[in-house]
């Protein structure tokens, strides 16, 4: 899960650095989603909890990346240092690894019931 | 961590799928559009989060075939977690807790869900007595000032 109030603050995971061109997260926080000037229909806003699960990694610049991407060390502790969330890489959403975290992440663990996720494409951000 | 018997389900299911994607990744060639480091990362990202639900999944088996006599607690911060397992060790679900308790089965999986973070002390003592708990030996506490 991600804290809001640090994304909110400034700490932003889309830093043009990064530029991801998808990214998919569970039901979005309000203030999350206007940082990200996302339009959301009405039924998917609300103070649900946020959480940023895993990005695409078809078209990103490797050599831009944020290094604290890549350390996957610790599980995650310096993404969940940072973002108090964690962030996987993948080839999304019809790569093999892609599909297996889809699925994972569209499972409620507590109650084995589907739960949703939001697609978001990114824009700007080009360097 | 898995708390039951259908997490316990969902995970080795997800174990599997894992395993699956990293067989069939094995077999691919890389897209031109994915540059080699990003490559190698969604493998390792993707083996890392498998080898992390198979330990979720060791850990249930290990605790519900008995293996463990009693759970270990560090620090008093790993008391939720110990009552967690100590109940999984004794065979419990948390239908058998809530009733024990006189709570409905969605309390006790709402307090396992948020590791007790609303339980009341008085509830948490409840709770070990329901599982019948005792400490091996007495803990000295100390101030590490």
């Amino acid at each position: 899960m991600v804290n809001q109030r640090r994304l909110a603050a400034g700490n932003s995971l889309y830093d043009p650095a990064g530029d991801p061109r998808k990214a998919y997260l569970q039901p979005a926080a309000a203030t999350f989603v206007r940082r990200l000037r996302v339009r959301l229909p009405a039924s998917a806003q609300g103070g649900l909890p946020l959480g940023l699960p895993c990005w695409d990694i078809q078209g990103v610049d490797e050599d831009a990346l944020d290094p604290v991407f890549w350390d996957m060390s610790r599980g995650r502790a310096a993404q969940k240092a940072r973002f108090l969330g964690e962030f996987f890489p993948a080839q999304l959403p019809e790569g093999a690894t892609g599909k297996a975290f889809m699925d994972f992440f569209q499972v409620n663990k507590l109650t084995g019931e589907p739960k949703g996720m939001l697609a978001i494409r990114l824009r700007g951000g080009q360097r | 961590m898995i708390k039951n018997e259908k997490q316990y389900r969902i995970t080795k299911a997800q174990v599997r799928r894992f395993q699956d994607a990293i067989s069939k990744l094995a077999k691919q060639d890389r897209p031109a559009n994915i540059r080699p480091r990003l490559w190698e990362a969604q493998r390792q990202a993707a083996q890392l989060q498998m080898e992390e639900l198979q330990q979720q999944v060791e850990e249930y088996e290990r605790l519900h075939l008995g293996r463990n006599k009693g759970v270990v607690m560090e620090t008093v911060e790993d008391l939720p977690r110990a009552l967690i397992r100590a109940r999984i060790a004794a065979g419990m679900t948390q239908e058998g807790l809530a009733r024990r308790l006189g709570v409905k089965p969605q309390q006790v999986q709402r307090y396992e869900a948020t590791e007790y973070e609303s339980a009341s002390f008085t509830r948490i003592c409840k709770v070990v007595q329901a599982l019948g708990l005792k400490m091996a030996k007495s803990v000295r506490l100390v101030c590490d000032r």
